[in-house]
């Protein structure tokens, strides 16, 4: 386990600068670029064209273009200006994280709750015919198209029963936090649901798994409510594996936001990038790429050292489990 | 109910949960998809209209008889397109996953049977494919080329091979030891010719697993990149690109909106329903995947 994290955070740096190479090489690949958007403007002269590319210096061979941004942001850690607002990218992502950050969070939550007592319920009680539907209920959670979903939201409570917005943050001083709620229903709602399928899946089949274990067998024995059986003996084993593959899904988690934010005008992280890659804002969507790789490689490493955490059988001798000291007696 | 007689349901139970079970979850959605494939690839006999005929004068109609599902922002009859939306989101789907399958065979295969440093790289490798942020990466790619459709596939294969290699290279961890393995390389048989006679065939049914868990989240990226405008670019319909900027129309013609996901839905459900009712069968079996 702890070999496996140092790897991965040797492998971070190396990877991070391939991940930018390619990227760069990508849009650069592009037709277009930053210049060519300037020259959607019949004003713009040919000699006004050369100026500005001259300036950003976008006239250079590729190669010392790519050195000239990684110098400025693997050196002096500056992501540099947008080339479509002209703000430091910095202060731009920096403005949208809470939004994403919120935005998953409250999506997180949900799968975490929701998903965990469907899982817990169709576990404990229900036959052949409840598995089943489990099954049915959480391979739909991983076949919907996010798109899709979040329009008929959006259809049904905004335009059909005008109950939620269709859209929009609400945020700042002055909001109330019903409203606050109210505008994040539908998007974390949407955005949740893959989630909540892989995560309960996972939980549940962990759970069938340790019930049918003979430390379950020798709790009962020992007489403890059955509540507790299943809450404290079971799902502490079954919590493991689920909350790996939770963290393992954060990837697909920003594929999920960047569609859910576009589709609900959600200004975060993710609508961010979507507008900058079609306005060909290069310094952006590089900025963007290196943080959301960079979070990944965090999350998997945390998931990794969740697990060591949450596993007993992993973790230093001598640390007494939390709260098995009293059920012992 | 005693703890004994609960414990007792509860193994009878899991026990009970045989055949005849699994035998309907794979009965209605290959049928479903058998459907949904067949009535695609007559989209040419089928679609009432022409796929890509612009009719100005009814632009986002409401479903009529002539239209029973209306008409598009252009006009286009929304069924017609439908259909063939079907035949081109099947057929990047099948072939995204038939690269994702070669790629995964050959390394994961290579990292199997090899061992040793070819089994480091390729670990490592599939190390590095998990911690990108594909999608992004996928979506800056799809940009740069330029709606070529035959890029979308590779794309999307390239960069979704892992599963089917992490579970090729584990499956022939297993069996590289086994007897029969042996026993083909006494009687001189060459490495690949025990690879791909002997062992892949042993692998065959983990391949099918995450085949067809490959083709659902196929087309689920193909829909996503498509529905941003960076997949499959118009006139080619597929039902991803049928509902890019979906939203601007969403009151006048929901119908327009809807059905393209609603085919995108069921298409997926049935792959993946697949999926789950094989790897049932494997795990009875006792394959490990």
């Amino acid at each position: 386990m702890g070999s496996s994290i140092i790897r991965r955070l040797a492998l971070a740096v190396p990877l991070v600068v391939l991940v930018s190479v390619v990227t760069f090489a990508l849009l650069h690949l592009a037709p277009g670029g930053p210049a060519g958007v300037a020259s959607g403007n019949p004003g713009t002269t040919g000699e006004d064209l050369a100026r500005i590319r001259e300036n950003y210096g976008l006239d250079r061979p590729l190669p010392v273009q790519y050195l000239m941004w990684f110098r400025q942001v693997f050196i002096r850690l500056d992501f540099g200006r947008s080339y479509v607002t002209g703000r430091p990218v910095s202060e731009m992502i920096a403005e949208r994280v809470p939004a994403t950050l919120e935005l998953m969070g409250a999506a997180l939550l949900l799968a975490v709750v929701a998903g965990g007592l469907l899982a817990l319920l169709t576990a404990v009680r229900g036959g052949a015919r409840a598995e089943d539907l489990f099954t049915v209920i959480t391979t739909a959670g991983i076949s919907v198209p996010v798109f899709w979903l979040g329009l008929i939201a959006i259809y049904v409570f905004s335009i059909r029963l005008g109950i939620l917005p269709a859209g929009g943050r609400a945020a700042g001083a002055g909001v109330s936090i019903v409203e606050r709620l109210r505008h994040l229903a539908l998007p974390a709602s949407v955005l949740s649901i893959a989630w909540l399928a892989t995560w309960s899946r996972y939980l549940r089949s962990g759970l069938v798994d340790s019930l049918g274990g003979r430390f379950i067998r020798t709790a009962r024995a020992k007489g403890l409510a059955e509540r507790t059986v299943v809450l404290k003996h079971a799902l502490r084993g079954a919590v493991l594996p689920a909350v790996t593959v939770l963290a393992m899904q954060i990837p697909a988690l920003f594929t999920g936001a960047v569609i859910t934010e576009t589709v609900f005008a959600w200004p975060g992280m993710g609508r961010l990038f979507f507008e900058g890659l079609q306005r060909q804002d290069y310094t952006r969507v590089l900025g963007i790429v290196v943080i959301a790789s960079i979070l990944i490689i965090i999350m998997n490493t945390a998931a990794d050292v969740l697990g060591m955490v949450l596993d007993p059988r992993t973790r230093p001798a001598g640390a007494a489990a939390p709260g098995r000291g009293g059920e012992a007696r | 109910m005693t703890r004994t007689a609960r414990i007792e349901a509860r193994a009878g139970r899991s026990a009970a949960s045989g055949r005849p079970k699994i035998d309907r979850m794979i009965f209605w959605p290959a049928t479903m998809l058998a459907l949904i494939i067949t009535v695609s690839a007559l989209a040419p006999l089928l679609g009432p209209w022409d796929r890509d005929a612009i009719d100005l004068d009814r632009i986002s109609a409401p479903p009529s008889a002539a239209h029973p599902l209306g008409t598009d922002t252009l006009g286009r009859d929304v069924l017609t397109r439908l259909l063939h939306g079907g035949r081109f989101t099947l057929m990047v789907a099948f072939l995204s996953v038939a690269v994702a399958l070669a790629a995964g065979i050959l390394l994961g295969g290579a990292a199997g049977w090899l061992g040793g440093a070819a089994d480091r790289s390729v670990s490592l490798l599939i190390d590095l494919f998990l911690s990108v942020p594909v999608f992004l990466v996928m979506l800056i790619a799809a940009s740069a080329a330029g709606g070529k459709i035959w890029m979308i596939p590779l794309l999307i294969g390239g960069t979704s091979w892992m599963e089917t290699a992490r579970v090729v290279r584990s499956r022939f961890r297993q069996i590289r030891e086994e007897g029969f393995v042996e026993a083909a390389r006494a009687a001189g048989a060459t490495g690949p010719w025990i690879v791909f006679r002997h062992m892949l065939p042993q692998a065959s049914g983990a391949v099918l697993v995450s085949a067809a868990a490959g083709l659902a989240s196929a087309m689920l990226v193909e829909s996503s990149l498509s529905f941003l405008g960076f997949g499959v670019q118009p006139p080619v319909p597929t039902w991803g690109n049928m509902m890019n900027g979906a939203w601007a129309t969403l009151r006048v013609s929901p119908l327009a909106a809807f059905a393209p996901g609603l085919m995108i839905f069921v298409t997926c459900l049935g792959f993946n329903l697949l999926c789950e009712a094989y790897r049932r069968v494997l795990a009875k079996e006792g394959e490990t995947l």
